[in-house]
């Protein structure tokens, strides 16, 4: 039943051609397809692995800059400030609360929001533009399964591995400004650093990441899947995939945030 | 007896597509002609069950083409082929990968190399190097591109074609191919289904050609018979496809 109610949505979504369509409907049936993706490798393998390819393998090297640049500054802030107020000690709190917490997850977001998020809203709407969408439909081949359920897997597993990276960058990026200033040992540097990490630092920084991977894949592919017949629509719900993505993302983060300060 | 039921079909966007249209095509080759030439690609998608009718049904021995249950679509699906009238490959793909996605979504049981012997078949067929196997389909020409539109439904051998303007974009010796396997599948009794608004020759060919009149069956009967109509409507029709 459950089957038959998500692919008759996913199928309508698909092929409304101007009617609106619950995005709820579209998450419903990306969940449910991710089943099947595994039962459909050999036709959807090659998107996923393209998908990891660009957005985690190639954003490594935009996000090693941003993080070390952002440890780096919080360092060199923190210093500046906290001595005057007799706090030097919460230097390191205030790096792994703003990097694990916060900033680690909303920067790779951001990142991945400017580079893949707007990449699969547009590939997907030029794609509907030119009947490759409904080529697939012709085979019998769901679109979400084997265009947006790839991309989600790949974006979500992306996001989960990059902001560890950058969370790893960054605190590196902290270390290096504070031994310009400060010569420390990096051993000393990483028990202060490790003492001031919990296990809900670490649990925020997971759930974030995989909640806004999961949220930045399927507002864009949605908007990118709303085109219907011209290619100047493809800018304009490039643009609307920004927007949403980057005020769902906010959101999110809010609410963890609260979640997690609460528990 | 493979058999394609059109039972009271009705399908509007801003105009009426289909009215009341009722027919059944077995297994020849028909030309749908009718005097809203910019919808013909919108007729062949509602008999094909990729547009959902307003009313009515389009039965394939018996079962809905346009259903919305996910096992029955693949079934259907695989019996069902459309060449679309441009378009249709997908862009991020090599050409290779583009004709093994349906191949490989329906036959998973057939090897690589077998599938590849196939491909090979057909792109010699159509007079298409092998080299252009690796590359992406936006680096081929137009013509190029058609042919593999024919190539990649023809691989998984469907029981009834559908083709949106099949001569649209192709070079003469992709037309002559296409020609010829039209008359082979004809041989076989494949349903095949065609809207033509460039060229005559295919309607000429045609067991039945269907004349619609603002979405309605104005009259079905053989081209020939129908260019010695007196009809006003029919020599209109007549006319308009000779002088593109």
């Amino acid at each position: 039943m459950v089957q038959k109610i998500s692919f008759a949505l996913g199928k309508q979504a698909l092929l409304s051609y101007g009617k609106s369509i619950s995005v709820f409907s579209f998450v419903f049936e990306i969940i449910y397809e991710i089943k099947n993706f595994f039962l459909q490798r050999k036709i959807t393998r090659l998107i996923l692995i393209r998908q990891i390819l660009f957005t985690g393998f190639e954003a490594l090297g935009l996000i090693t800059f941003v993080a070390i640049a952002v440890g780096g500054i919080i360092i060199l802030e923190g210093s500046a400030i906290l001595p005057d107020f007799g706090q030097s000690k919460l230097l390191y709190t205030i790096l792994v609360i703003i990097i694990l917490r916060e900033l680690g997850g909303l920067l790779t977001a951001f990142i991945i929001i400017a580079r893949s998020g707007t990449a699969i809203a547009a590939e997907l709407g030029n794609m509907v533009v030119n009947q490759e969408v409904e080529s697939l439909v012709s085979f019998g081949i769901s679109p979400v399964l084997y265009l947006v359920v790839p991309r989600v897997l790949g974006v979500v597993l992306s996001m989960i591995a990059l902001n560890i990276y950058f969370n790893v960058a960054a605190l590196a990026g902290g270390w290096f400004m504070a031994y310009l200033f400060a010569p420390i040992p990096l051993l000393d540097f990483l028990n202060k650093l490790f003492s001031e990490i919990s296990v809900n630092d670490i649990a925020s920084s997971f759930i974030k990441s995989l909640l806004f991977g999961f949220v930045i894949a399927v507002v864009s592919s949605y908007q990118g899947l709303q085109v219907s017949f011209a290619s100047t629509e493809v800018p304009q719900r490039t643009i609307k995939a920004v927007v949403l993505s980057l005020i769902w993302v906010i959101l999110f983060d809010i609410i963890i945030t609260a979640i997690m300060y609460l528990v | 007896m493979q058999k394609l039921e059109a039972n009271n079909v009705f399908y509007k966007k801003e105009n009426q597509i289909l009215s009341d249209f009722s027919f059944s095509f077995d297994e020849h080759l028909y030309g749908i002609l009718s005097d809203q030439q910019e919808e013909n690609s919108n007729v062949l998608k509602v008999l094909a069950g990729l547009r959902e009718p307003d009313q009515g049904n389009i039965l394939l021995d018996g079962k809905n083409v346009y259903t919305t249950f996910q096992k029955k679509e693949r079934a259907i699906r695989k019996q069902i082929g459309f060449v679309f009238q441009y378009g249709g490959l997908l862009s991020n793909l090599s050409v290779l990968e583009n004709l093994l996605v349906p191949y490989d979504f329906h036959f998973p049981e057939i090897s690589l190399g077998e599938k590849k012997g196939k491909i090979s078949g057909f792109m010699a067929l159509f007079g298409l190097s092998e080299k252009i196997l690796n590359e992406r389909p936006a680096k081929l020409t137009i013509s190029a591109r058609k042919a593999l539109l024919f190539i990649r439904t023809y691989l998984t051998e469907p029981k009834i074609i559908f083709y949106d303007d099949p001569f649209i974009n192709c070079n003469l010796q992709i037309k002559k191919t296409i020609l010829q396997l039209i008359l082979k599948l004809k041989e076989k009794q494949i349903i095949q289904i065609f809207c033509e608004s460039i060229d005559e020759q295919l309607y000429e060919l045609a067991d039945k050609v269907i004349l619609l009149q603002q979405g309605k069956l104005y009259s079905s009967n053989t081209f020939k018979e129908f260019k010695k109509s007196n009809s006003e409507f029919v020599t209109g029709l007549i006319s308009k496809l000779l002088a593109e």
